[in-house]
């Protein structure tokens, strides 16, 4: 009799909290549409990563956007984000095993070893279950974009993270070089579009005053921003088809660039042009932006068409004239084919890892800022009503906030700083891209180049074998192939010894960097078709 | 029993010294002996979950491919020069500074030129190598300009190999000098004022004062430091020469600490990383030993 008394009350309790959960959540779905994962402020994960590229912002102390996504799906985060030495504290974290966060930025960045070293570890947890029972979302993003689900998967054929995709934005947005048009004006120069135009507009530059302060001296033709190394964009004015050092011929085997005969030329080319003077010496880029804000510099490579807008801002303020304008692929001859290649399809790898005690809920949360519909809108273009407008046909517009901030004065920093373009599961998109740069020179660079350039080449996770060869001669090895590449354009190594350089290359392991990169090259078909 | 009893009683009796001496056992438990357990790593192929003890044994791997390594020769000759080097020119300048400091008896403008010498000591090394390619700006910078009055053709130094220890050494001195001589004008100042008066009378000048009493008085000091310093000496941080390296100067550039950087951290080889950096420590406590096994011999002063 008590015992059946006592399971009554138990069931009717029972009952009656499940009505009131469900009527709560109910509730708090229609106010936020529907997109909650749980009852608000009962779930809490960490985030540790990135913090946003927005100076005087932090997502430690949460933006509209982070705000509103909280609202919205219900779960808290607990950001953990930094700005500076981002990948050596992540290293130290995740190597000591100590205060592991729920969802993390996975180190090093510029590589993917660390996806599979962490994964092979158990630091890491797989995620194809989860994204099957949990996240529509992102299956329909696989489904969309076979490549990002390629460079996903790890080879033992699960997921163990997911990429930052470019594979939208940077199907618009192309990265190659910059001019002063208002130079090459001055000088009565065409645009450059062969390798030999550009050797004649470069001397031009250098002797002609082109900036016209009366000093001839101070005009520096070509710099780097990322290192003199970046200079092999210049690739394709020697007979290759696109500006990538990794590249399939038509037989489909993968060749690495630097150490063959054509590129010689170029370096020999390089090095006559830095011989007089015609290449800036500030070989990190250090100075660089010091140098475009001094009238200085002439082209820059390389950087994406966005930061044309920003250079231009920069040397504006010593010479309201300034026009940057977007150079064509630079060809041997005049009438060749080369294309610009695409700018990566992936960033940083991201993924949940074993200290989480609630992936379903941190999957649906990935689910909705990486891939949702509603996400997405948040992630692009904010939050409406505060960063745009939306009238009856459904166009959008951006609000003052955006296109007239005092302190942001350009749209993508307005719009970053109130949480929005994030540095977490990115997911680009490129219309929205097109939409902040709407009537600009950058949307003129931008279309010419929709549609013209090539893919690039696919960055796939490694084999256990394959990281552990990688990464023992990689690092070595790049570290010798950059040095030499500067070695031989500013002139310290004879270009006699490219036979050498290429035998110590290959000594070094490059042979075995290329079989596994065609290994790689061959999955990466098998999964997109 | 009675020895037992005699520690018991020993440390009754000096429970106030005992506790004086804690917090600098406890900090050397804490952060030097406690990491020392992560030396194991450099034996191991180090595997996060399976933690330091759990990962498989490695042996000498790691040592071989180091030793291996293309790298290894250029590693050691950077690091050493650096260090030598650097040693040369940082060691002795605040002994003369300090020297110098002294003669200066106006009490006013002693302490404002010391105030004045040290004050770099607290500029940021990012800051520091800033200013420094500024100044050294082939295009612009000031001191390019003023070398090209005397007919140099501007040039960049930071890629030159051969400027790169005279760039890192010479920033190193301005920085630190003032710093580094606080010690010995302490050390100065607390030499008996007797000696230089009984000096005077016996008609030594301030030359032969600062010869015979002033070096002498404070030469232990200097053999400590310098025993102390040679100690440490290959440990040369990475921050510094890594933001003024760069793949030209890479042949004279790049040591141990860099290496470790970006072999351990970038590349999360952190087995690999650790052995560089043991055999770096182990370099470092060859030199210390040596050291001060000659120091011992040759002037009896040494640290152990």
């Amino acid at each position: 009799m008590a015992r059946r008394m006592i399971s009554r009350v138990l069931t009717a309790a029972v009952t009656v909290s499940l009505m009131m959960t469900g009527m709560g959540t109910a509730a708090m779905a229609e106010e936020a549409g529907e997109s909650l994962i749980c009852e608000p402020g009962s779930v809490s994960l960490t985030y540790m990563g990135n913090d946003t590229w927005c100076a005087g912002v932090s997502y430690n102390d949460p933006t509209e956007v982070q705000q509103e996504i909280e609202r919205r799906t219900g779960v808290h985060i607990e950001w953990d984000t930094y700005s500076s030495d981002v990948e050596t504290v992540l290293q130290t974290r995740m190597a000591s095993l100590e205060g592991l966060p729920d969802m993390v930025e996975i180190p090093p960045f510029d590589s993917n070893v660390g996806v599979d070293t962490y994964s092979r570890n158990g630091v890491l947890i797989p995620l194809n279950d989860l994204i099957e029972e949990y996240a529509p979302n992102i299956q329909k993003l696989f489904e969309k974009y076979p490549a990002l689900k390629a460079m996903c998967t790890s080879s033992d054929g699960n997921i163990y993270a997911l990429a930052g995709w470019w594979g939208d934005i940077n199907d618009y947005v192309p990265d190659y070089l910059y001019i002063r048009q208002d130079w090459l004006d001055r000088l009565g120069l065409e645009m450059p579009d062969t390798v030999d135009e550009l050797y004649d507009v470069l001397v031009a530059f250098k002797n002609e005053d082109a900036n016209g302060n009366g000093d001839p001296s101070d005009e520096i033709p070509l710099a780097t921003k990322n290192g003199l190394m970046q200079l092999y964009y210049l690739m394709t004015g020697f007979g290759y088809n696109t500006n990538s050092l990794w590249y399939t011929d038509d037989e489909g085997a993968v060749h690495y660039a630097a150490v063959e005969e054509q590129y010689k030329e170029m370096l020999t080319f390089l090095n006559k042009c830095y011989s007089e003077g015609l290449i800036s010496d500030d070989l990190e880029g250090t100075l660089l932006t010091q140098n475009i804000t001094e009238d200085k510099v002439g082209i820059v490579c390389h950087d994406p068409a966005d930061n044309m807008a920003s250079s231009d801002d920069l040397a504006r303020t010593s010479n309201p004239e300034c026009d940057y304008e977007f150079m064509p692929v630079i060809q041997s001859e005049e009438g060749g084919s080369a294309k610009m290649t695409k700018r990566t399809l992936t960033w940083h790898y991201y993924g949940v890892t074993s200290a989480c005690e609630n992936p379903e809920a941190a999957i649906q949360w990935i689910d909705y800022v990486y891939a949702s519909e509603e996400g997405m809108m948040l992630y692009n273009y904010g939050i409406e009503g505060l960063s745009y407008e939306v009238d009856e046909n459904g166009e959008i517009t951006f609000t003052d906030l955006i296109t007239n901030n005092e302190t942001y004065t350009s749209a993508f920093s307005a719009l970053r700083s109130i949480g929005a373009w994030p540095t977490y599961f990115i997911n680009d998109s490129g219309e929205a891209f097109m939409k902040i740069f709407e009537g600009t020179k950058v949307e003129t660079a931008c279309q010419a180049a929709y549609g013209n350039m090539v893919d690039p080449f696919p960055e796939m996770l490694g084999t256990a074998d394959e990281a552990e060869v990688y990464t023992s001669m990689w690092p070595d090895l790049s570290t010798y192939l950059e040095e030499m590449f500067t070695a031989f354009v500013i002139g310290t190594e004879s270009l006699d010894s490219f036979d050498s350089y290429v035998e110590t290359a290959n000594s070094m392991g490059l042979q075995e960097i290329i079989q596994i990169k065609s290994a790689q090259y061959a999955r990466y078909h098998e999964i997109t078709g | 029993m009675t020895a037992k009893r005699g520690l018991i009683k020993n440390l009754k009796r000096d429970r106030m010294l005992l506790l004086i001496v804690l917090p600098g056992v406890i900090y050397f438990a804490v952060f030097c002996y406690g990491p020392m357990y992560g030396i194991l790593m450099a034996f191991k192929d180090y595997n996060i979950s399976k933690g330091i003890w759990g990962s498989p044994w490695a042996g000498l791997k790691h040592f071989r491919e180091l030793v291996n390594s293309v790298y290894f020769g250029r590693l050691v000759k950077n690091t050493f020069l650096l260090s030598v080097e650097q040693l040369i020119w940082s060691f002795p300048i605040p002994i003369m500074f300090a020297l110098l400091l002294n003669e200066i008896k106006n009490r006013h403008l002693q302490r404002f030129a010391q105030t004045a010498a040290y004050l770099p000591h607290f500029v940021s090394v990012v800051v520091v190598v800033g200013i420094l390619k500024d100044l050294l700006s082939s295009n612009g910078g000031v001191l390019t300009q003023f070398f090209s009055l005397f007919g140099v053709a501007p040039r960049n130094y930071f890629n030159m190999p051969e400027a790169f220890r005279t760039l890192y050494v010479g920033s190193g001195v301005w920085q630190e000098f003032g710093w580094n001589s606080i010690i010995y004008v302490a050390a100065i100042s607390a030499i008996d004022q007797q000696l230089y008066e009984s000096a005077a009378l016996d008609g030594a000048g301030r030359w032969k004062q600062l010869i015979h009493i002033t070096l002498p008085s404070i030469a232990p000091t200097i053999i400590l430091l310098l025993i102390l310093n040679m100690g440490n000496m290959l440990n040369i941080g990475y921050e510094k020469v890594i933001l003024m390296y760069n793949p030209a100067t890479y042949s004279t550039a790049d040591i141990f600490s860099t290496y470790v950087y970006r072999k351990g951290l970038l590349s999360a080889q952190y087995s690999f990383a650790s052995a560089v950096g043991l055999a770096n420590s182990v370099i470092n406590v060859i030199i210390l030993v040596g050291v001060n096994f000659i120091a011992k011999k040759t002037t009896e002063t040494s640290i152990f």
